[in-house]
């Protein structure tokens, strides 16, 4: 048995089964997220390319898989990677029961995300790219209601999304070609306009931005939740490679100095759009903007405390996306219009799903007590070392999100004499939102044992240390 | 005499992806998708040996043809193409055309691919984006994206010489085509 089989392409004949499941939604969640939960559990436990007892028999996982002269590799570093991935996805696809997303939901997280371990772990890393593609058309369905015409916030997603590959390719050989070259210099030069281009569409970065709000309010935005998250965390781990494997890279300092600039935009624009915003489908597609500039910031940093900073604020976000989209997506199967005007009086009807949003929306804040502090702090900090005046713009943009989830509670706690008093959640819906809430608070309380353990990650990229 | 013979598949990409582009019957434009991949291919055999260069070309008009099957009738009418709309297009195409020639030449200086291919690829690219950028309509964006793609695997071709990656690539043209009949489904409220 090899990891690659094991993590990538049983998990694949699972989602193919599924796919046939789609009628019997809560089988296909319970088997879609049991899966998921047990691959993570395997993760955890099983350790890559060493001998381990069975009872009377040993059984042995290799790091290695070929197909058609390539290899998949997934080195025993790369196991906690596997691990969140997957924990995550049982995450969605048991809140997907209670969110209300199309019935092809639990067979396509899936397969996304065995189709992303593939895309970190396929040699040459490069590859990774036509992979995400995949997994990027794979996700279209999941955006689609009934009975909805397709919005341009899919059609923006899948248009850039699908630009930005060529464009990395043509990067990453530009590097590899470069150091042989003559004309080395301008191939390099080239060759990081490219990549800039690419990660900018990949990653919704000013000015490549709009479909992030767009998609949140067109799609489903339990389904867009998913994939801000795990295609972002995606996309970044890629991007750890590409600065592991072209070290160079770190000594083109413009090429950081731009970066720190485009996360300061994309933080101030995303908190000043939330502080204005009347729509909360909207409001979550820039809170996912400001946290995208954090990850550019943390990386615009250069330095140690920049990549720690870079692999520990993909959990929190992680966390803080999955509640919000849940709560968004749990009001609009409600026929909230999901303005924020028309969430009079409800924290007294949907009282955790309320909690578990504020929760979730305070991590994108940074608020301390909460694991958005802990793991933003090191990087403002690092800003202010470089370039004060960032850190100006930088503030102006958290204050934005605060002022967007003040205006928020101030409207959910007014109570007027219409307000009744029934209580509209059901058990499910209090389980998880209660365990979401708690789990990002004990987070939050105790970064020092729940996070820091994450930095393992770096680990598999040894060239960023 | 064999400079114009290479030339021929550029004037094919050409003259197809005008067609996709300009007209909007839709037997028209599964035609031209079938020609773009044909251009492709023949652009491709110029750096592939045949039996990967093949690839393209199935998987192209495979593309075309799930595409082609799953329009209605009345879809096919949509639409009567107005004169002054076409022409406008057809200048922004003629635009297109210089503009890929011109830069042609400081692409070929990094890029070791003979400069035929350059600009085919290049042609493709352009009015795929030309499609998907000056549309709202799911399928148009479909069209430009397969059109964009396959001028973007044709430049490729000419650094990279893999069969996973003409698998992977395949696997994204089919890919494509088949989101373009869910946005079709879709939009006639059958599935989901």
């Amino acid at each position: 048995m090899s990891a690659p089989i094991l993590w990538i392409f049983i998990p694949i004949v699972v989602s193919f089964f599924l796919f046939f499941l789609h009628n019997q939604r809560f089988l296909s969640v319970i088997i879609g997220g049991g899966t998921s939960a047990l691959l993570a559990l395997f993760a955890l436990t099983f350790k890559i390319d060493r001998v381990f007892p069975l009872g009377p028999l040993s059984m042995e996982i290799s790091s290695t898989f070929s197909v058609l002269g390539r290899n998949f590799i997934i080195t025993d570093n790369e196991r906690v990677i596997i691990v969140i991935l997957f924990a995550m996805g049982a995450f969605w696809i048991f809140g997907s029961q209670i969110a209300g997303t199309n019935s092809f939901f639990p067979s396509i997280v899936v397969a996304i995300i065995s189709l992303f371990i593939a895309a970190l772990s396929v040699q040459p890393f490069l590859y990774a790219a036509f992979i995400i593609e995949i997994a990027v058309l794979l996700s279209i369905p999941i955006f689609l209601q009934r009975g909805q015409p397709v919005k341009q916030g899919i059609l923006r997603f899948l248009i850039f999304q699908t630009l930005a590959v060529p464009l990395i390719l043509f990067s990453g050989w530009g590097f590899e070609v470069a150091p042989s070259s003559v004309n080395s210099e301008a191939i390099n030069r080239q060759s990081v306009i490219l990549l800039m281009l690419g990660f900018g569409l990949w990653l919704s970065i000013f000015p490549f931005h709009t479909w992030l709000p767009l998609l949140s309010e067109d799609g489903d935005p339990y389904s867009a939740g998913f994939i801000f998250s795990m295609l972002s965390t995606a996309i970044f781990l890629f991007f750890l490679e590409f600065f592991n494997t072209f070290t160079w890279l770190h000594d083109q300092q413009f090429l950081f100095s731009i970066v720190l600039v485009l996360g300061t935009i994309m933080v101030s624009l995303g908190g000043l759009f939330a502080a204005f915003q009347q729509s909360i489908t909207r409001l979550f597609g820039y809170a996912v903007m400001v946290e995208i500039g954090f990850s550019l910031l943390a990386l615009g940093l250069n330095q140690e405390i920049g990549w720690r900073s870079y692999v520990l604020i993909l959990l929190p976000r992680l966390l803080g996306i999955a509640i919000c989209g849940l709560a968004i997506a749990n009001w609009k199967k409600q026929n909230f219009t999901l303005g924020i005007d028309s969430f009079k009086g409800q924290f007294y009807k949907n009282p955790f799903s309320m909690i578990g949003f504020i929760v979730g929306w305070f991590i994108f804040c940074g608020l301390p007590l909460l694991p958005g502090f802990p793991t933003k702090y090191p990087i403002l900090i690092g800003v202010a070392e470089i370039n004060f005046n960032l850190l100006i713009f930088l503030m102006l943009g958290l204050f934005g999100l605060f002022m967007a989830i003040f205006r928020f509670l101030a409207v959910i706690f007014l109570k007027s004499d219409q307000t009744e008093q029934i209580r509209t959640e059901n058990l499910l819906q209090k389980i998880f939102f209660s365990i979401g809430s708690i789990l990002i608070i004990l987070f939050g309380l105790f970064p020092g044992y729940l996070l820091t353990p994450f930095l393992i990650i770096l680990d598999a990229f040894p060239n960023l240390k | 005499m064999e400079g114009f013979i290479q030339y021929l598949p550029v004037i094919l990409a050409a003259i197809s992806s005008l067609f996709l582009y300009v007209f909007k019957k839709w037997r028209w434009n599964i035609l031209a998708l079938g020609f773009i991949y044909i251009s492709a291919f023949w652009m491709v055999l110029q750096l592939w040996p045949i039996g990967l260069a093949v690839v393209k070309l199935i998987t192209g008009w495979m593309a075309a043809a799930i595409l082609g099957s799953s329009v209605k009738e009345d879809l096919q009418t949509i639409g009567r193409e107005e004169f002054f709309e076409q022409r406008f297009k057809f200048v922004l195409v003629i635009l297109i055309w210089i503009f890929t020639f011109s830069i042609t030449q400081q692409i070929s200086e990094w890029l070791p691919v003979p400069d035929s291919i350059i600009w085919g690829g290049l042609i493709l690219i352009f009015m795929g984006i030309l499609q998907f950028g000056m549309s709202i309509r799911p399928i148009r964006v479909i069209f430009g994206l397969m059109t964009t793609l396959a001028g973007f695997e044709v430049l490729y071709a000419g650094v990279e010489k893999s069969v996973l990656v003409a698998g992977f690539q395949a696997m994204i043209t089919l890919g494509i085509a088949l989101v373009g009949v869910i946005f079709i489904q879709q939009e006639e409220e059958e599935i989901i």
